[in-house]
């Protein structure tokens, strides 16, 4: 702490930390925490059917004295005079019991409204026991997957033309080309996929041109779509890291390798792979995560039939209403990205500061 | 196979530019041959075109007499020693230099055998499990002489491999590059663009100007029989005065210079009549006496006298102040030393002055 005073005097200091710990605070923890603390609770639905019910029948009891009330009034009208005193008297007895009745219902209109919370492991035990959000949950985690391996095959060679083999302003070109699209937006863009992969859509003319189909593939209710909706979206997220690593490789390294012998598969294993290993990992972590996490992709290009796992949980916060079930989900799928991330840089041998960098 | 490399009206261009134009050279077996000569003018092409990385625009790279025309850099039995050596920095030490092996498939047994061998050649026994981060310069320089010469080549290249060392390593490493040279027998093909490196380690040199070879010979032939004013001027020092040949005697030449007739070795092309180069090395001065013949000695100013211990320096009056005209003298210990603003009278022996044909010459 001194060592700080010292290099950045007082005022400084303390504005560098205030906005650290809020930012730490406010961006890191307190979302990530609010979601935990949800994801572990839920309604006590017992105290409130009974609550209920009891609201239901103190009801009935208010609306007996209603009608008890008006059939006196109407008494009061065609009564006689010395009648009346009488008549006014059981009235206001009536008022008064249902007047009494009024605070009985505060608790209980509490207890519906927000009943008592009660921590435990139930929302994560609905989504181990829920055979159908079980398998999307798996399901979405092996698509991530492939989409990511695929993602890596298709961009790994072109990161390496980019770096090593294109010469000067063509570089620059092609980056360009990369990045154009990306400038629209991301529903747009799928959008577009959407017509390419159609049943009378681009895609199935080409094929049926090239004579490899004899009927159109229903792209559009698989997950055929949303794979390839994806590989498209996210493979900026792997082709930028890959690239800045190798980038990086003195080419005089892949020469040196080449003249002592080696084939290009030994020059990339050996080589050029080993040392575009933190690019790799955070090319794999980015496309994994932002594959997991997409809710536009498998909404537009998913169909009916085909259901991603963030999709599920957009439905428990928004049609189901549940949002502690909700949070469980979530935060279901952020162990399963920590798991993968982890496993990432246990993997390619890579840190934390290799990754961050 | 024999290792002799030969290229045959071998001319590189890149776009319009040419870096190598018509080079014919004759590269002998195990023989140590360096390339020397200002930056950019194209030895690193040259020695790209010997080991693969670029193909002759016109010509032929020939290699124990075998056309490499379409042959890969991985199919030549050459091996190359880069600038910045390239060592692989996530490999040790050992792991380097077996690179080349694991690519011929060797058994892992025999693989190692050689690699121990290595060690033991650059002197780094021991050292095979560093890793490469780890060493000392003139340890990686040796590590990546390893890794080459583990593929057994027949033409070991080297592209400047010493110039990021300091003098004291560079000296010593010459010596033992000398020495793995003479051990090995390989063809080494040594790139440089310090003359004494290739003087010192060298069987022959080629001296090359832009994009173009000068001449090809023993160190001994090119400093002291330079084949053109190129070569001349480019190799060590030399003094040169511009001037019209009068008469032809004996192989000697007499030129009539600005400080008056004198007289040189005639080479091949000078005639009478013609404008010619008269060159002197500084060391080949000495102070002369009254009556030395006239043709042979020069009068004039020191405008400045430079004392350097074991040699004295001194700077004749010049008009051309781009190339100085300097003296060096053997300091006796004795002698007076000439101070600047008086008259000198500076002899030499004929024999050791050179005349040749009016040429370009290399830039100071
Ligand atoms: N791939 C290339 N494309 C275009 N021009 C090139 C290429 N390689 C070399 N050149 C040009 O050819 C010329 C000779 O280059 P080269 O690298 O052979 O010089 P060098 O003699 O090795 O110089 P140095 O001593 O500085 O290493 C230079 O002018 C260089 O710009
Ligand atoms: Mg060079």
């Amino acid at each position: 702490m001194n060592r700080y005073f010292q290099r950045y005097g007082k005022a400084m200091t303390a504005y560098i930390f205030l906005t650290t710990s809020l930012w730490l605070l406010g961006m890191v923890l307190m979302p990530q925490l609010l979601m935990v603390d949800y994801s572990f609770w839920y309604h006590d639905e017992g105290v409130q059917a009974i609550a209920m019910k009891e609201a239901d029948r103190l009801e009935a009891q208010l609306d007996d004295i209603d009608a008890a009330i008006t059939v006196a009034e109407s008494k009061l009208d065609s009564a006689v005079e010395n009648a009346r005193p009488v008549i006014e008297t059981h009235i206001a007895e009536l008022e008064a019991k249902a007047g009494a009745m009024e605070p009985l219902f505060e608790p209980l209109d509490e207890a519906i409204r927000n009943p008592p919370r009660i921590y435990g492991f139930k929302n994560y035990i609905y989504l181990l026991t829920n055979t159908l959000h079980r398998s999307i949950f798996v399901k979405t985690m092996l698509f991530s997957l492939l989409v990511t391996f695929i993602a890596f095959a298709l961009c790994y060679p072109v990161a390496y033309y980019l770096s090593h083999v294109a010469k000067g302003h063509r570089t620059g070109i092609i980056i360009m080309g990369l990045m154009v699209p990306y400038w629209v937006n991301e529903i747009l863009r799928t959008f577009a996929w959407l017509m390419i992969l159609s049943r009378n859509g681009l895609a199935n003319s080409i094929l049926s041109f090239l004579g490899l189909t004899d009927q159109p593939v229903d792209f559009l209710n698989s997950d055929s779509g949303v794979v390839i909706g994806m590989i498209y979206c996210y493979v900026l997220f792997m082709v930028f890291p890959i690239y800045n690593t190798l980038e990086t490789l003195d080419h005089n390294q892949i020469e040196a390798a080449r003249d002592l012998g080696a084939s290009w598969i030994k020059i990339h294993r050996t080589i050029a792979i080993p040392y575009a290993k933190p690019g790799i990992a955070v090319g794999c972590i980015m496309t994994f995560m932002v594959a997991v996490g997409t809710y536009a992709v498998p909404s537009i290009l998913g169909g009916t039939s085909t259901l991603w796992f963030t999709q599920i949980i957009y439905s428990w916060f928004f049609d189901g209403g549940n949002w502690n079930q909700g949070a469980a989900y979530a935060f279901a799928l952020l162990v399963l990205c920590v798991t993968f991330v982890m496993f990432m840089m246990r993997f390619f041998k890579v840190s934390l500061e290799d990754i961050a960098r | 196979m024999g290792s002799d490399v030969l290229m045959q009206n071998t001319t590189m261009r890149f776009d319009d530019y040419v870096a190598v134009d018509n080079v014919n050279l004759h590269i002998r077996e195990g023989e140590f041959f360096s390339l020397l000569g200002s930056s950019g003018c194209g030895k690193t092409t040259i020695l790209r075109m010997i080991s693969g990385f670029l193909e002759p625009s016109e010509g032929k790279v020939l290699i124990g007499g075998k056309d490499m025309r379409g042959i890969g850099p991985n199919k030549r039995p050459t091996a190359l020693i880069f600038q910045n050596l390239a060592l692989f920095p996530l490999m040790s030490v050992e792991d380097n230099i077996a690179f080349g092996l694991e690519v011929r498939s060797l058994s892992r047994k025999e693989r190692m055998r050689r690699v121990h061998g290595l060690l033991e050649l650059i002197a780094l026994p021991g050292m095979g499990s560093k890793k490469v981060n780890d060493l000392s310069g003139g340890q990686k320089q040796r590590v990546a002489i390893a890794r080459a010469l583990a593929v057994e080549p027949k033409v070991l290249l080297l592209d400047e491999p010493l110039s990021a060392l300091d003098l004291k390593l560079r000296q010593r490493m010459r010596q033992e590059l000398r020495a793995i040279q003479q051990k090995t027998g390989v063809t080494f093909i040594y790139i440089t663009h310090d003359q004494g490196e290739a003087m010192a380690m060298s069987d022959r040199v080629g001296v090359m100007s832009q994009a173009s070879i000068e001449q090809v010979g023993t160190p001994k032939d090119i400093y002291n029989s330079p084949a053109n004013p190129f070569v001349a001027s480019f190799v060590g020092t030399n003094n040169v005065l511009a001037g019209r040949v009068d008469r032809i005697i004996d192989g000697f030449a007499v030129v009539r210079t600005r400080f008056g007739e004198l007289m040189g070795r005639s080479k091949a092309g000078v005639q009478e009549g013609d404008r010619s180069l008269l060159f002197i090395r500084p060391e080949n001065f000495f102070l002369a006496k009254e009556y030395d013949r006239d043709k042979s000695v020069i009068s004039s100013t020191i405008y400045r006298s430079q004392f350097e211990g074991a040699f004295i320096n001194l700077f004749l009056n010049n008009t051309n102040r781009s190339r100085e005209f300097m003296v060096q003298l053997a300091n006796d210990g004795l002698g007076e030393i000439p101070s600047s603003g008086s008259e000198v009278r500076l002899g030499f022996r004929p024999e050791l002055a050179l005349v040749l044909p009016e040429g370009e010459l290399a830039n100071e």
